[in-house]
């Protein structure tokens, strides 16, 4: 086993490097409308991502689970859309976790 | 340009606002990385200084899989760049509001970006503000963070990860989940938003075997390129 400070050295040199690129080369970097338009749509594409890894699978047997008795994802998708007609994301969320815990209960 | 203490302070409770929710998840994810950590071998101090120098959940996590299995030093270098892939993406994306900031601040907040930041940001920046606001709201949001992720750790490693556990049972780990749902919702508005995010979710489900949050980064790159392609075709026949 490689000493555990090493590769905490190697995993910080190697992250430092790859997150500061924009940061470093801030001046530099023109983004083309092409570019712009791509990172416009990865916003929602990276969040719905990481809201299908956590919500559409099992938790148990990490199939897919697109059916009503997928806590996770019911109550995911009400948040969205409560979240979509309040326009106030901290009241959004605790009220999606309030539909969350009620969803769970009934179950 | 510049940032005063006022604009700090503002900004710092519009941060813990914003972040309360969040905060039922990011304390006890690192409240369980430091569990794990002292489990798998590592000291306490080694433990708090993973988290305090590479500051990303699925790098650590990762990495301290890949230490223990024995992996070797490059590999365990290249998937950590390869998980933090996003990251740089999320510096890219706010590429405009990053160019006129002063040097010392581009250097801390190089360091502390990681997902929770760049949505906060970009949410917040969609209101007006200030230059000297959004830098404010920037180092805020970015500085809590940062230490409630290292108070997570230094909690996992002394408590270990039972707190965490009974935190799961009571569904708080739904928390992190609707933060990412409200987080979405706005940009379910925007012209191409929700047909991005649909694609990008059903490309996980095809994608999600793949190793090191490939899947994650092939589905997002796949999505995008269906609506812009989508885009030009109807525009094409319009």
């Amino acid at each position: 086993m490689i000493e555990p400070s090493v590769a905490i050295a190697a995993m910080a040199a190697s992250i430092l490097a790859v997150r500061s690129i924009a940061f470093a080369f801030a001046r530099r970097i023109v983004l083309p409308p092409l570019a712009r338009e791509a990172l416009e749509l990865a916003a929602p594409a990276i969040i719905a991502s990481l809201l299908a890894m956590g919500l559409v699978f099992d938790r148990q047997t990490g199939a897919v689970d697109l059916s009503l008795g997928n806590d996770y994802l019911i109550g995911g998708l009400l948040t969205v859309a409560i979240a979509y007609w309040l326009k106030n994301f901290t009241l959004a969320t605790l009220l999606g976790f309030a539909a969350f815990s009620a969803i769970r209960l009934l179950h | 340009m510049a940032m005063t203490w006022q604009d700090f302070a503002a900004e710092f409770r519009v941060a813990l606002r914003l972040l309360a929710p969040f905060m039922a998840s990011i304390v006890p994810t690192a409240m369980i990385f430091g569990a794990l950590a002292v489990a798998a071998g590592l000291t306490g101090l080694e433990a708090v200084a993973m988290s305090g120098l590479v500051y990303s959940g699925a790098a650590q996590f990762t990495g301290l899989e890949l230490v223990a299995s024995g992996a070797a030093l490059p590999v365990i270098a290249l998937v950590t760049a390869l998980l933090s892939l996003r990251l740089m993406l999320y510096g890219i994306a706010l590429i405009d509001h990053i160019r006129p900031m002063p040097g010392w601040l581009k250097a801390v907040l190089a360091f502390l970006m990681v997902d929770t930041i760049f949505f906060l940001a970009k949410l917040r920046f969609s209101e007006p503000l200030s230059p000297g606001r959004r830098n404010a709201f920037f180092l805020a949001v970015s500085l809590i963070t940062y230490v409630s992720w290292l108070i997570g750790t230094a909690a996992g490693v002394v408590l270990g990860d039972r707190l965490a556990v009974v935190g799961r049972d009571l569904g708080l780990d739904f928390l992190a989940y609707a933060c990412f749902a409200g987080l979405l919702a706005p940009y379910l508005r925007l012209r191409g938003g929700a047909a991005a995010a649909l694609a990008a979710a059903a490309g996980l489900v095809i994608f999600r075997d793949l190793p090191h949050n490939l899947g994650l980064l092939l589905s997002c790159a796949t999505a995008v390129a269906a609506v812009m392609a989508g885009r030009r075709i109807v525009g094409r026949r319009a």
